[in-house]
């Protein structure tokens, strides 16, 4: 399932462009990365590495924050700059940019700190801005629970394109990480995706925004976006 | 010159046979009149105690009466009768007084704001020194003249009601400020006010500013009439919760510096926390709106004096009280690469 763009009919009151700027320096980032990538080298530095970060060696705060831009391949970037365009804009457009910043950056900071505390033992950095994402999907699912996305998957080979309420995009999303990230925590099962992150990414931003913005969870009952 | 005794003797005679007649109005004015002219007229005084309207009048012309002729028993039992009447009539006017302000508790209690609002005005008219009534025109009236006139009244039935002359205080200060009058009726859950505010401000002021401001607080006034589940949150907690993202940014990222043992954490940033709760509570009071309580408070209203050169420099501290201890982290975390970026360089033996 790939969401693809974010199709309610109300327009945004200013111009996503700390969404924009975030894919530029996310793209910047990852292909410098990829220009000057040594192995062995690159990601243990940049990356979030667990055991360094619970030994106190490498860059510490600073890798939480370039992991984040980091990718491990055009993929990784795409489709992670894709879900960033489809649900940051508008949660970019109901807090302002700088708060939108912020934002960002407590979820992948989250999404670190929940992959460390799980997965302690790990000496594999983290690439990626999923964590983050997974914070901002968590965001719309708070305050745009019935917006509707356009979302491609496949059955077979068939493509379908229908709208779905964000909801269930995000709800599916989140599901598809619990038994992975279980089956990785508990059996050492490493699939090459950072499952604890997007986790920690995801309830990180619940958290945050339940205590920042409670009415939103009264909204979100009341059936009422923002 | 004046009425002769013979002319006012006259004006009498006709008086009396108009009032005989049934033409009772004239008879008490060509009554009244008579007596302007000459205060002794005993009879004109008695029959004045029986044609004037109000109770009051009557008890008025029969006290006159009897002071012209001292001691006598008819005026005497007369005078205890009109006194029995206005007592009675008292009794009646509190009693539809009362019932007036019960029917006003219940319009009320159904939302009909504008009718409990017309009773308790029709309760003050009839009786002045009702305060109940005074204070309840108060709390409903949108109009901050009417307002101020009612605690006034409020105030001299309660002189010594130490809170109704806050109030009053408080409305005088804010009839000049209408926005804040509004946030002070929206502040004590009286939403329907301060909307007729925000869209008086809003079609009438001639500051642009203080339109836009209107706009925006009539449409969170609105948001909250729609979902009256969802209670206003006071300026204070709001100003709390949004310092809250970059603290809590900064404690995170701490925490990964001490390799999640704060016990560990490098001494310069450890000593920034203070100044990162400091800076981004400053940096959020900064950015408030001109109606925040400690704007007004500070400078009297919004945006007046100096208050946007305040902001400027509260701004500006604040955002180097939050910037340096991110800085210092910084710094430690390109130290901590530096060595790791050598060890790995080296070949040396990772942990």
């Amino acid at each position: 399932m790939i969401p693809l763009n974010d199709t309610e009919a109300n327009r945004y009151s200013r111009a996503p462009g700390m969404t924009i700027l975030l894919i530029v320096l996310n793209t910047i980032v990852s292909i410098a990365g990829w220009i000057f990538y040594q192995p062995d080298f690159t990601y243990l530095l940049f990356g979030a590495v667990p055991t360094f970060t619970l030994d106190r060696v490498g860059g510490g705060a600073l890798t939480t924050f370039s992991s984040m831009f980091l990718h491990g391949d055009i993929f990784h970037l795409f489709f992670n700059m894709l879900a960033l365009w489809v649900f940051g804009r508008r949660v970019e457009d109901a807090c302002g940019p700088w708060r939108f910043l912020a934002f960002y950056l407590l979820c992948g900071t989250t999404a670190d700190l929940l992959t460390t505390l799980v997965m302690f033992n790990s000496p594999i950095p983290g690439i990626g801005a999923s964590g983050a994402i997974y914070g901002l999907m968590g965001a719309h699912l708070i305050l745009f629970p019935g917006g509707r996305i356009r979302t491609l998957f496949f059955i077979s080979i068939i493509p379908f394109w229908p709208k779905l309420r964000a909801i269930w995009i995000v709800l599916y999303f989140v599901a598809s990480q619990i038994l992975p990230a279980y089956l990785m925590a508990e059996k050492g099962e490493f699939t090459g995706v950072g499952h604890w992150a997007h986790l920690g990414g995801f309830f990180g931003s619940i958290a945050v925004l339940l205590f920042l913005r409670p009415e939103a969870y009264l909204r979100y009952h009341s059936h009422e976006s923002v | 010159m004046g009425d002769s005794p013979f002319d006012l003797d006259q004006m009498q005679r006709t008086a009396i046979a108009l009032a005989k007649g049934g033409r009772l109005v004239e008879a008490r004015n060509l009554l009244v009149q008579l007596v302007e002219s000459d205060p002794n007229r005993e009879i004109a005084w008695v029959w004045l105690s029986d044609l004037m309207d109000s109770p009051e009048d009557r008890l008025i012309a029969m006290e006159n009466a009897l002071e012209l002729h001292p001691g006598y028993r008819p005026y005497l039992q007369r005078l205890e009768q009109l006194r029995a009447q206005q007592d009675r009539f008292h009794q009646e006017d509190t009693l539809r007084s009362q019932e007036w302000m019960r029917q006003a508790a219940e319009a009320l209690k159904d939302g009909r704001r504008d009718l409990a609002l017309n009773l308790a005005r029709h309760v003050t008219l009839e009786d002045p020194a009702a305060g109940q009534a005074w204070l309840l025109v108060a709390n409903l009236s949108p109009d901050p003249a009417e307002q101020e006139r009612a605690l006034e009244a409020a105030l001299r039935a309660n002189p010594s009601d130490k809170i109704l002359q806050r109030r009053l205080e408080e409305v005088r200060e804010l009839s000049q400020h209408p926005l804040l009058l509004g946030l002070s009726y929206q502040r004590r859950g009286d939403l329907d006010l301060a909307m007729d505010v925000y869209n008086r401000v809003l079609t009438s002021s001639s500051s642009r500013e203080e339109r836009v401001e209107a706009a925006t607080l009539l449409d969170f006034a609105t948001f909250y009439q729609r979902f009256p589940e969802v209670k206003p949150v006071s300026p204070n907690r709001t100003l709390v919760r949004m310092a809250t993202g970059p603290i809590l940014l900064y404690l995170f990222l701490l925490l990964m510096q001490s390799g999640l043992n704060p016990l560990h954490a490098p001494l310069l940033p450890a000593l920034g926390v203070l100044p990162t709760i400091l800076g981004s509570f400053l940096l959020v009071l900064a950015g408030t709106r001109p109606l925040h309580p400690a704007w007004v408070r500070a400078f009297g209203s919004a945006g007046q004096g100096d208050e946007p050169l305040y902001r400027g420099l509260a701004k500006t501290a604040a955002w180097l009280m939050l910037l340096t201890p991110y800085a210092l982290l910084a710094i430690d975390s390109f130290e901590r690469l530096a060595r790791l970026y050598q060890t790995l360089s080296s070949g040396g033996s990772l942990p």
